[in-house]
């Protein structure tokens, strides 16, 4: 081994010391002595003065780490040294050695300027000894870095030469332009270099078509991505370069953008709506876009199931009532740029939903967007999103809800004859508000069906008028009124006039409840008794 | 600042209105209007029987009511009902129809087959649309009481117990029923022993009860109060009516009696021997009687004084005799709306 003709000093520090399991032969060789570096006196990147040159030579080398690669707890390959890089402008690189004695080494490798170095073919439990020098242009030669020491495992001895890692199949891609690609997912492998310590890296071929590729995950587990330019279509390949510091492996695949028109689509979205009975309501949180947009008309459609819509025309730089029709009606359309639709629907009363007459439940607002053919072949494209909409009312009007068409209910023609409150389908001389207020069909006359039955009360052998009534339970929209009167015209409620004498229950949600006059019966002065029901 | 005020004023004023303007407006309803009445019967103070004349001012409640969906004469069709088979006749009892007109008739077949109504009324004729009430007959049982809860004098036979005589136009016969008390035999029945509880008074018709002792009794009656016109057929002959009024007396003059037309109400004549005449029974026992005069300067009610009567009241509850001559037909009286 030839001797530098000047000594340098170097910082020497152990970092750290990779192990993996297995027993290894010494296999020996011709020890080599040289000094080392006074570690004590030297911090980890500190340049120091060797005394002995004649010269200042700011030059040592730094034995950082000394890292076992293993792939397996029983299939340890190689060892890896890894140092600190020194930063003389001068420094042209690196001798390792290495032997089975301290301080004598049998074996010697010039490294360029590298960081780390791959020993192979050493035998198991063997204990081996490493340092470091540095050297520069100038073929100065440092010190050595302090020393360290592995001893292989115990197994099979490690072998001369490194596998490649692996990279799993990608399929060919094909994605339409101005689109992100999804993550593709492949994965790495190396049977003897921890993957932490592959490279990965992609690139396309054409660049023009796709000028980003990106990568991600870690270890096994990799994706790439990749974006066309805006516009760009066409096909090119992406190679993915894996590579464990002496041998690389690549994998290819195909990708081609296609032109077809891009559909556009819903960016964000708007949440449920409720709306309280025949009152309106606010669909907000829209938005759309689409990649290929252009400057090309878009048209929204949108279509309530039980309601109208109404869409804002004097929004700031929205969608003008020109470009609108059926405003206020179940279905409207909209044609305008996808700005201006967006800006209309950015308003936060930019669409209105008012709940048809008479309507309770649940119904939808349907909106649709079409690009109209905006840009690219293949013909138009549309997105679709269905914001849910509860109406709310009160028990009565769900009661209607149930026991009227829809047809009917939102007909206001039909208010006398059908759904109003004093009107009478079924003939039966009961209007709808009483019929709901004492449980029974409006459309289906009962038989004997007596909600309300007069009576006579006897107390004490003096007689009253009395009453029994069905009630429903804790209804806040109705007042339930008994009435007396002697003549029929002069009517009289409340305690000083009638008086409740028990509630039973009934069904769920009803009760009878049993009232009576205060104002006994005599002969020829007959008293009259009757339910009021209010509906304030 | 007074314009201030104003302008304040006015605003508040606006906001009130706005309130009370898009407040929606109460609804109300009502149910029927029902009644409880009470009609004394007089005991007799003597040994000669005590006559009470009295009408009923109280009707069934609505056991069904409905539309009728298509035409029909003496019957009604009502696709939508939900009657039974013999639901409102036979074994179920008496019932009849009432329509808005007021015209009424018996129910003799509930067809719940084909949701027909079958009338024993054949002149009786309905459109589609047409409303219906079906109602209960009052019957002798309800009015007195299942167990003489009127609380009239019973007795083994109707020489010995209180009478409730019903008069019956059609035939001009009065029929006579009683309590008995015979045990084993409780119960209403008629003069020949028929049982009677469930003899039809039909609305309008008038009652007589004879007592014969001094306790009286009294009929207490619940039910709904007749609303809208009631049709009450008139024969030749005597006929016993009422009002069916619960609380307002009728004039004469109100009674739609006189229609001027003899074939649709009583005939005018120019003394109470040639028209129809009119005998109203007063609780005390007397009469009057009054006739339509058609002479000229003289039109109207009199009585057999010539004393103009077109006021005279008919009071709730009373009954008066309509005296249809012959050679005059039947005629349905429309007893006016209360």
């Amino acid at each position: 081994m030839p001797r530098p003709n000047q000594e340098f000093p170097f910082v020497g520090r152990v970092v750290a010391i990779g192990h993996c399991s297995g027993v290894y032969t010494y296999r020996g060789g011709t020890p080599t002595k040289r000094k080392k570096c006074d570690v004590n006196s030297l911090a980890m990147s500190k340049i120091v003065k060797h005394q002995k040159s004649h010269r200042t030579v700011g030059l040592c080398a730094s034995l950082v780490a000394l890292t076992l690669l293993c792939s397996g707890v029983q299939n340890a390959k190689a060892v890896i040294l890894a140092w600190n890089p020194n930063v003389e402008t001068n420094l042209a690189g690196y001798k390792l050695y290495y032997g089975g004695a301290s301080g004598t080494y049998t074996n010697t490798t010039t490294l360029g300027l590298v960081t780390t170095s791959t020993i192979l073919g050493l035998f198991s439990s063997t204990t081996y000894y490493f340092a470091l020098t540095a050297y520069n242009t100038q073929g100065q030669e440092s010190d050595f870095s302090a020393e360290i020491a592995y001893t292989t495992p115990l197994g099979t001895n490690l072998p001369p030469v490194l596998s490649p890692p692996s990279i799993s199949a990608i399929p060919t891609q094909t994605i339409n332009k101005n689109l992100t690609s999804s993550a593709i997912p492949f994965t790495v492998s190396d049977p003897d270099t921890l993957l932490s310590l592959v490279t990965v890296q992609a690139s396309a071929a054409n660049t023009t078509l796709l000028p980003t590729v990106t990568l991600g995950g870690s270890g096994a587990n990799r994706t790439v991505t990749f974006a066309p330019a805006l516009e760009a279509s066409g096909s090119t390949t992406i190679t993915i370069t894996a590579s464990d510091g002496l041998n690389t492996t690549n994998r290819t695949f195909n990708v081609t953008v296609t032109a077809s028109n891009n559909a556009p689509f819903f960016r964000t979205l708007a949440g449920p709506l409720t709306v309280n009975k025949e009152s309106t309501g606010f669909v907000t949180g829209l938005a759309m876009y689409d990649p290929d947009a252009n400057t090309g008309t878009f048209t929204l459609t949108v279509r309530a199931g039980f309601g109208s819509i109404v869409l804002l025309t004097n929004a700031t730089s929205g969608v003008t009532s020109s470009q609108i029709t059926g405003n206020g009606s179940g279905t409207v359309q909209v044609t305008a740029r996808l700005g201006a639709i967006n800006n209309t629907l950015a308003r936060t009363n930019g669409l209105a939903f008012t709940g048809n007459l008479n309507f309770v439940g649940s119904d939808s607002v349907t909106v649709t967007i079409n690009d109209n053919g905006n840009t690219g072949s293949g013909g138009a494209m549309s997105a679709t999103t269905v914001v849910p909409v509860t109406v709310v009312g009160n028990s009565l009007d769900t009661w209607r809800t149930q026991v009227f068409s829809y047809a009917d209910l939102s007909d206001p023609t039909k208010q006398a004859t059908v759904w109003g409150d004093n009107a009478d389908p079924d003939g039966d001389g009961r209007d709808n508000l009483f019929e709901y207020a004492v449980g029974l069909d409006p459309n289906k006359s009962e038989v004997n069906q007596q909600a309300v039955v007069p009576s006579i009360a006897d107390v004490s052998g003096v007689k009253y008028s009395a009453l029994s009534f069905v009630r429903r339970v804790n209804e806040p929209l109705l007042q339930y009124v008994p009435e007396v009167s002697s003549d029929k015209l002069t009517w009289s409620s409340g305690t000083g006039f009638v008086q409740q004498v028990r509630v039973v229950p009934l069904s769920t949600g009803f009760e009878t409840v049993y009232v009576q006059d205060l104002t006994p019966v005599s002969a020829q002065a007959p008293r009259f008794i009757r339910l009021r029901i209010i509906k304030p | 600042m007074g314009k201030v005020y104003a302008t304040l004023t006015n605003l508040a004023l606006v906001a009130l209105l706005t309130t009370a303007a898009s407040r929606a407006a109460a609804v109300e309803t009502t149910s029927e209007n029902f009644v409880v009445s009470a009609t004394a019967i007089q005991g007799t103070s003597g040994t000669t029987p005590r006559m009470n004349f009295f009408g009923v001012s109280t009707v069934n409640c609505i056991s069904y009511a409905g539309k009728a969906t298509a035409a029909g004469t003496g019957s009604i069709a009502d696709a939508n009902a939900t009657w039974k088979q013999d639901q409102f006749n036979g074994t179920n009892g008496y019932y009849y129809v009432e329509l808005d007109s007021g015209v009424t008739a018996d129910v003799v077949r509930t067809d719940a087959a084909t949701k027909t109504l079958s009338l024993n009324n054949q002149s009786v004729s309905l459109t589609a649309g047409n409303a219906y009430r079906v109602r209960k007959h009052l019957t002798i049982a309800d009015i007195f009481g299942k167990n003489n809860e009127a609380g009239l004098q019973a007795g083994p036979n109707s020489s010995q117990a209180d009478n409730v005589l019903l008069q019956v136009p059609q035939t001009q016969q009065v029929l006579t029923f009683f309590y008995s008390n015979v045990p084993g035999f409780t119960g209403w029945y008629s003069d020949t022993y028929v049982a009677a509880g469930g003899v039809v008074v039909y609305p309008g018709i008038g009652l007589m009860v004879r007592s014969k002792s001094g306790r009286g009794g009294i009929v207490y009656l619940a039910g709904a109060a007749k609303e809208g016109p009631t049709l009450a057929p008139v024969y030749p002959g005597y006929n016993l009516l009422g009002t069916l009024k619960s609380q307002r007396s009728l004039k004469l003059s109100e009674l739609n009696l006189y229609t001027g037309d003899p074939t649709t109400g009583v005939a005018a004549g120019p003394n109470s021997a040639t028209g129809d005449i009119l005998i109203l029974l007063h609780p005390d026992g007397t009469s009057a009687t009054y006739f339509y005069s058609n002479v000229t300067g003289f039109t109207g009610w009199y009585d057999t004084t010539y004393t103009a009567s077109a006021n005279v009241l008919v009071a709730p509850s009373s009954v008066f005799f309509l005296q249809r001559k012959a050679p005059r037909l039947a005629f349905y009286w429309t007893i006016p709306a209360e």
